[in-house]
């Protein structure tokens, strides 16, 4: 009977240990250690409160953060090409030529970014996205200002203003994460 | 003087206990065993203690036979000032009840 609680405990350290974050690892093998000066009563409890705190250690690790941060991003970037694929698509039975190739020209240029955030971090996202919205800014300043009206312009302004809410968002993620990522590190 | 702001009672009540023997090494589950802190709480506490520089850790080899070394913690001259602030303002003494949650 007094062998059972032991049993639980260690195979719960053991898990503790594996989720653990690497830079965190000597303190739950000092956890881990401390476990054989435990009371065997309160042995399961112990060991219950190292796995919640390898938990809460890896949730709060930076790589943790790094990774949920960049899979926001990809993933959004992703989604929103597939989403003016999709409309491209819409738009070319419609023979709409400017919306068209607008939601190919941003499918294009969210798959680019979505690689290079996947390649090159936070640097890229803030690099690319900051003069693209620059560029969007004064094409949707030129559609709505500009002499001639083409047909469908304030669609395509409509467009443009998506995108650049989406580029917003993106680059305050970004921006967010690799200033929460460098002060989690210890870099000020 | 150290930074005190958001310093809970959990761990003003883990600093005073760790004060009250400031030169000594002191082991985890004893100083759960006299704080009332459960390992959940206990041991992220420390962990963040020391990354402040408020705490060392060092394995110390068991005094009994075949047991493996403990992990064991002493407050820092950063941590020491620390604990003294926490104990001069008069903020809640250490709860030295048993009584350990998760």
């Amino acid at each position: 009977m007094t062998e059972k609680p032991n049993t639980h405990g260690r195979r719960l350290l053991g898990l503790a240990l594996r989720i653990a974050p690497a830079e965190r690892r000597e303190w739950f093998a000092g956890m881990a250690a401390e476990f054989d000066h435990v009371p065997i009563s309160a042995r399961g409890r112990f060991a219950l409160g190292c796995l919640l705190a390898a938990i809460r250690e890896r949730v709060i690790s930076p790589q943790s953060f790094n990774a949920a941060a960049r899979g926001l991003l990809i993933g959004g970037a992703v989604f929103w090409a597939a989403l003016n694929l999709r409309f491209a698509g819409r738009m070319s039975t419609a023979e709409a030529l400017v919306p068209e190739a607008l939601g190919y020209g941003t499918a294009l240029i969210f798959a680019i970014g979505a690689l290079a955030t996947a390649r090159y971090g936070y640097r890229a996202t803030i690099a690319l996205a900051a003069p693209l919205m620059a560029v969007l800014a004064l094409v949707a300043i030129f559609l709505r200002h500009g002499s001639a009206q083409a047909p469908l312009a304030n669609l395509t302004i409509a467009l443009v203003v998506e995108d650049l809410v989406v580029l917003a968002l993106a680059l305050a993620i970004a921006a967010f994460a690799s200033r929460q990522t460098r002060m989690r590190q210890g870099h000020p | 003087m150290p930074r005190r702001a958001n310093i809970s009672r959990q761990t003003q009540s883990a600093l005073l206990a760790l004060f009250e023997r400031p030169q000594e090494w002191r082991y985890g589950y004893e100083l759960m065993e006299q704080t009332g802190i459960a390992s959940g709480t206990l041991y992220p506490m420390l962990i963040r203690l020391c990354d402040q520089g408020h705490l060392d850790a060092r394995w110390i080899p068991s005094s009994r036979e075949g047991r493996p070394p403990r992990h064991a913690y002493r407050l820092t001259p950063t941590g020491l000032a620390l604990a003294r602030s926490v104990q001069s303002d008069g903020l809640p003494r250490a709860d030295f009840g048993k009584g350990l949650a998760v």
